[in-house]
């Protein structure tokens, strides 16, 4: 299946600054990809990218099979694709009604359905100016704009920032709900917890260049937290195991992380004669800063 | 492109309202002093020690005169390109810097649409500012029993307009090189643009017609002739002021073409 975005090599530099480099993405058609990255680590800089709003320095992006470099098909990439950018500044001079009746104008797939249920479900007043608005609802109509485009993409950018606990349950929800219809998410966060509750698939950024990539299932079953126990000794001095990040050395003791089938961490520990092998699950927060660390 | 021009609309009708209201104002003063300033100018026009300037005899018998001199020839000109400046600030590069850009570029739209339809909108204001204000002085002159035709107050109104098109191409030009946020876009385009060119204006006005700074004077075409009619409209004038102002969007354009937002 042809993917929904895909980039090779895409990179841009500001100056001496390489904000992305040699990116290569491949996301699913409807799949629900989060893009992890710590702030500065290149996440916007990719979706700027990728919408047309900044030139790649080199490399190549495509979204529908269509090149983000080239203004015409930028325009169909972006009728195609709903976005929310990271500062969900809009029009401070228009009221709610004045800027919904603007947006579906240039959507033909816009839906009223959606349109109407979010106003409601986020309670936003129409008549109201915008620049009357709190920064939690000024994010609940920025993602209104967005999710009501009948986009066949929704490219969104820390989408729950500013938002409340039950606004952020309503969103992951619609969301899921969206992805269920066939659309596709590829979405950047920090909030950890929540893409783990809605991603299928994780690609983390760190300083511009992809460290992860992989779905959210390969990921849970591979990485592990391993702590090998040497029974009174000291670990070998030449105690190696391919793969693993993270290394910590206590008296007997060495722990690390392995993205490897754990059967081989067992197979390369055994020359060793390990007295005791622990293996534990890991959360992707701590995949998240096991990964960052390690880079 | 209408919901373009909607948005451009919005953004700057409290500029074009108040632009309004600024001018009829200075038309409205100049209407009302008349009164005090024509028996003024009657007895210097009989006092043969008076210093009397060359257009004063004109402008004490006719009333056509009177408002031309004042208004489409000085500081209601001056006035009306200050505003033109000030209404050309705008579109993308104003919401560069209050945040808004990134949700205007994931509209499906292209940057040079964002640069015209800000023109189209600011040419219509600009006609707009030029041509209400002059009509309120042209009605309210009736109540003062003094006569200022109508066709005069739309042609001067219009060249004014159009050949001052100029200030608003210059305008969006500096706006989109700047990429500052409104007030600061304001106060530097004001600054640097707006209050230099009422004082060259003044030294071109004063240059006469033998000064090559005659040839850079935009004014003396935005004002024409005191009586305006088909056979002295300033043609040449006009297509350098209309030729100039396609450059400044062209460049424009290009130039937010180019940027990275």
């Amino acid at each position: 299946m042809q993917p929904i975005l895909e980039t090779y090599d895409l990179s841009k530099s500001y100056g001496s600054f390489i904000a992305v480099k040699n990116l290569n993405l491949k996301i699913k058609k409807g799949s629900i990809c989060a893009f992890l990255g710590q702030n500065g680590a290149g996440k916007s800089s990719t979706i700027k990218m990728l919408l047309g709003m900044s030139r790649p320095t080199s490399g190549q992006g495509k979204i529908f099979g269509l090149d983000v470099a080239d203004e015409k098909q930028s325009i169909e990439i972006r009728t195609r694709t709903a976005f929310v950018a990271e500062d969900k500044r809009l029009y401070d001079y228009m009221s709610v009604g004045e800027i919904l009746r603007f947006t579906k104008h240039f959507f033909p797939g816009w839906r009223q359905d959606l349109e109407k249920k979010l106003v409601g479900l986020f309670e936003l007043p129409e008549d109201k100016k915008i620049r009357k608005l709190s920064k939690g609802m000024r994010t609940k109509l920025a993602l209104t704009l967005s999710l009501a485009r009948g986009s066949e993409l929704l490219i969104l950018d820390e989408p729950t920032e500013g938002l409340d606990p039950l606004a952020i349950e309503n969103l992951l929800e619609f969301v899921i709900m969206l992805a269920g219809e066939g659309i596709s998410v590829f979405f950047s966060s920090h909030q950890i917890a929540e893409v783990e509750q809605i991603a299928d698939h994780v690609c983390m950024i760190h300083k511009g260049s992809l460290v992860l990539d992989a779905d959210m299932d390969r990921i849970k079953e591979d990485f592990k937290y391993v702590r090998i126990t040497f029974n009174g000794n000291e670990p070998p001095l030449n105690f190696s195991i391919e793969g693993a990040r993270s290394i910590q050395k206590e008296g007997s003791t060495i722990s690390f992380i392995t993205d490897h089938n754990i059967n081989g961490v067992f197979e390369s520990a055994n020359p060793y004669h390990p007295g005791n092998i622990d293996v534990e699950p890991l959360s992707l927060k701590e995949i998240f800063l096991a990964l960052v660390k390690n880079n | 492109m209408n919901m373009l021009l909607y948005k451009a609309w919005l953004e700057s009708r409290q500029r074009f309202f108040i632009a309004v209201l600024s001018l009829s104002a200075v038309g409205m003063l100049y209407v009302y002093l008349h009164p005090i300033l024509i028996p003024q100018w009657t007895l210097a026009l009989h006092d043969p020690k008076a210093i009397k300037p060359a257009w004063l005899s004109k402008g004490v018998y006719d009333y056509r005169f009177y408002v031309w001199h004042f208004l489409f020839d000085y500081q209601f000109q001056e006035i009306w390109v200050l505003f033109a400046l000030v209404l050309s600030v705008g579109g993308l590069s104003s919401e560069y810097k209050n945040g808004a850009i990134h949700f205007s570029l994931g509209i499906p739209v292209s940057r040079s649409a964002w640069v015209k339809s800000r023109f189209f909108v600011l040419l219509m204001e600009g006609t707009l500012a030029s041509l209400i204000p002059i009509l309120v002085v042209t009605v309210s002159s009736r109540s003062f029993g003094l006569n200022y035709s109508l066709w005069q107050a739309i042609s001067h109104s219009m060249l004014l307009a159009v050949a001052g098109s100029v200030f608003e191409g210059l305008g969006i030009l500096l706006s989109t090189l700047l990429r500052a946020g409104y007030y600061l876009a304001i106060v530097v385009i004001i600054f640097g643009i707006g209050l230099p060119y009422m004082i060259i204006q003044e030294y071109v006005r004063e240059s006469g017609e033998t000064s090559w700074l005659y040839y850079m004077d935009i004014s003396h075409v935005m004002a024409g002739p005191w009586l305006l009619g088909w056979a002295n409209i300033p043609w040449a004038g006009i297509l350098i002021s209309l030729l100039l102002t396609t450059f400044f969007i062209w460049l424009s354009i290009r130039i937010s073409k180019v940027y990275d937002y």
